[in-house]
């Protein structure tokens, strides 16, 4: 089947405005509270565990888990379906990692604070190349997913559709910092969560499981194959991806560090556990598509297929689009705000005070906040006009985050290291991570793993090879 | 053609002619002169089957395309994914088939994978070995246009000695980062217990 567009271009405006509406309403609200340059860019350090944890699954649900983690499952069978979950571990993992950052960094801003006193100027040069690579990949394949949704479910052209859905999360981060981004991601986390385990639930209620399992051995046996190799090494290559993603970027540090001191911890713990179930009811739909007669035109759209088809068989027909279209928009919406929040931080925070040695007041904190959250929401605009393949340099940054892995867990444990090894084994992981990516002997499924196994190696050996003590550990 | 066609007195006679050895003359004559009438009536016949058919086959047939890359003109799959694509004009529906065989030269039964409006479709969870697929067009009124040339397409997953390798090497890296970020824990709670 084709993703019919499903409610016409006149509703799909309405319905994106109105909950534009209601988000910048919502941000210009919370923002209030956002009086100095710690409350814009931390929430004043106050978030507590409700809003915590869901801030903290809201952004981990982006359009990839509703899109790419279907399409995993469609491809790769159950262990793609299990794989996809196991970015889970990732904010699972960053829980005793979030205790030790506000033990080591109290008065911590930014991932860059870490990498500048651990590792010294290169290694933050190298951090911020990778993070900006990731990140920047990251908030243009949000919007350009955004505008190829909206254009998919409502005919709203393209271009129309992912500027609106940028101007919408620009200004309600721009008025609300924070503040907003948590407030907003709380209310989308639950509208994420039912929606998505809805759906799943209305697949298993519309299909017969025994006969399901006879059609999918028979047309798609590999799916359930327990061997099945592309799929077995994606578990530990999206795990690692998973990894490399939470501990190094911006996101989560700025979270971890907005947290009340012992709310971050099981803030994390509890998001990942009800992050888990999202990709697995959401990849399960997916399996399920050729049971259900669904046929596949683009494997990237498998989600939605699913889901619509589900919801008219249901008899949910007229609300399909609705649904589908308030859902996505939401996963979506909580990942631009998020990195639209931590990216500004960042650069604010790291590249106008070290880089172009700029000290900004508090009284001049708003307007350049402003300024560069803008210029962000623009840079991503502008990349996202001509539609280019960029999810292919998102994927390609598995491996770049992937390497940094060790060096933060080195940084924030280990008392002795070896700087420049640790430096070098991150460049040698990018590298040979990206090869692996492209070779036909190994392929996209093993470029994280290897990415993250040579940084390892690299590390561990930094430890014994003329450690030197670093300052910064308590 | 005549086996199609049920075969009246004269095209036996004619048959006839042709087997047996005639030996009058105007028997000779008439023989060659039914001989020839049926003759006639048989690119006829065959003209207007052939007609028939060509109504059935109306329009062109589709052309089955993929992305994957090629060797020898076999496309490679290392993933045991295709994504299919295929046209032709007028068509209302179209029929895709696929004959797979772990040996090329076995292929097994056609199975009919989609039958539908829709002009592609992404094949997932094949077997290693090779797959056959073909696809024809159904117009509005019902014909049907020829089996599109097939697409050829062999799927081979990583050997089994580089799978293990690097999963034995996933499950030490995992294991590894997850025990560091254990033990530092432990340590760094165990550190602030002693400071307290």
């Amino acid at each position: 089947m084709n993703l019919a567009v499903s409610i016409s271009p006149s509703t799909g405006w309405v319905v994106v405005i109105v909950l534009g509406i209601i988000w910048v309403g919502l941000g210009l609200w919370w923002g209030r509270k956002a009086k100095s340059s710690e409350g814009f860019m931390l929430a004043g350090r106050n978030i507590g565990l409700a809003l915590g944890s869901a801030t903290a699954m809201a952004t981990w649900v982006t359009s990839n888990t509703v899109m790419i983690a279907p399409k995993l499952a469609f491809t790769q069978g159950i262990w793609g379906m299990i794989a996809y979950s196991t970015a889970a571990f990732g904010l699972l993992l960053f829980a005793p990692l979030a205790i030790r950052i506000r033990s080591i960094l109290p008065k911590g801003v930014t991932t860059g604070d870490f990498f500048r006193e651990r590792y010294g100027m290169l290694g933050w040069v190298t951090f911020i190349v990778i993070t900006m690579i990731y990140s920047v990949a990251w908030l243009v394949t949000m919007t350009i997913a955004g505008g190829e949704i909206l254009a998919t479910l409502t005919g709203i052209p393209y271009h129309h559709g992912m500027t609106l859905i940028l101007v919408v999360c620009v200004l309600y981060t721009l008025f609300g910092g924070l503040y907003a981004v948590v407030g907003t991601d709380f209310i989308q986390s639950i509208i994420i969560l039912v929606g998505i385990l809805a759906i799943g639930f209305m697949v298993f209620n519309q299909i017969d499981v025994g006969s399901a399992h006879e059609k999918i051995s028979y047309a798609q046996p590999m799916l359930l194959c327990h061997a099945m190799p592309v799929a077995l090494l994606s578990f530990f290559n999206l795990m690692l991806f998973g990894f490399g993603e939470v501990f190094h970027n911006n996101v989560w540090w700025s979270r971890a560090f907005a947290m009340r001191n012992k709310v971050a911890p099981k803030a994390f713990f509890i998001s990942g556990l009800l992050w888990l179930p999202i990709p697995i009811a959401a990849g399960f739909a997916a399996l399920m598509a050729n049971p259900l007669g669904v046929n596949i035109t683009n494997a990237n759209q498998t989600g939605p297929m699913v889901a619509q088809h589900v919801l008219v068989e249901a008899g949910f027909g007229a609300v399909a689009g609705f649904v589908i279209l308030i859902v996505l928009f939401c996963s979506i919406a909580s990942s631009i705000d998020s990195l639209l929040a931590a990216t500004s931080d960042l650069v604010l925070n790291d590249v106008t005070e070290h880089v172009l040695h700029l000290k900004i007041s508090e009284a001049q904190f708003r307007k350049a906040a402003g300024i560069v959250t803008i210029s962000i929401g623009l840079l991503a605009w502008a990349l996202a006009i001509p539609r280019w393949p960029i999810e292919i340099v998102l994927y390609l940054s598995g491996p770049l985050v992937a390497s940094l892995i060790w060096p933060i867990i080195a940084g924030l444990y280990w008392q002795r290291i070896n700087g420049s090894i640790v430096i070098g084994g991150i460049i040698l992981a990018c590298v040979l991570g990206v090869w692996a990516y492209f070779s036909p002997s190994f392929g996209w499924f093993t470029a994280s793993l290897i990415g993250a196994a040579v940084s390892m190696i690299c590390t561990i050996a930094a430890r014994w090879i003329q450690p030197s003590a670093l300052n910064l550990i308590h | 053609m005549h086996s199609l066609v049920s075969a009246p007195k004269y095209w036996r006679f004619a048959r006839a002619s042709r087997t047996k050895a005639v030996t009058n003359p105007s028997r000779k004559a008439i023989y060659h002169f039914i001989s020839s009438f049926c003759f006639s009536r048989s690119v006829l016949t065959g003209l207007v089957w052939g007609a028939l058919l060509g109504s059935l086959f109306a329009f062109e047939a589709p052309t089955l395309t993929c992305e994957l890359q090629q060797e020898d003109g076999i496309y490679q799959s290392t993933d045991g994914v295709v994504d299919l694509k295929w046209h032709t004009d007028g068509a209302e529906a179209y029929e895709l088939t696929q004959q797979s065989s772990a040996q090329r030269i076995k292929y097994g039964l056609s199975e009919v994978r989609y039958h539908g409006p829709d002009a592609s479709s992404v094949r997932t969870g094949l077997n290693e070995g090779w797959h056959l697929f073909k696809v024809r067009a159904i117009a509005e009124d019902g014909s049907i246009s020829e089996w599109s040339e097939p697409l050829e397409l062999k799927v081979t997953y990583m050997n089994a000695g580089r799978l293990r390798v690097l999963l034995i090497l996933g499950g030490i890296v995992v294991l590894s980062t997850a025990g560091a970020i254990v033990h530092g824990h432990l340590s760094h709670r165990k550190r602030k217990e002693a400071e307290a």
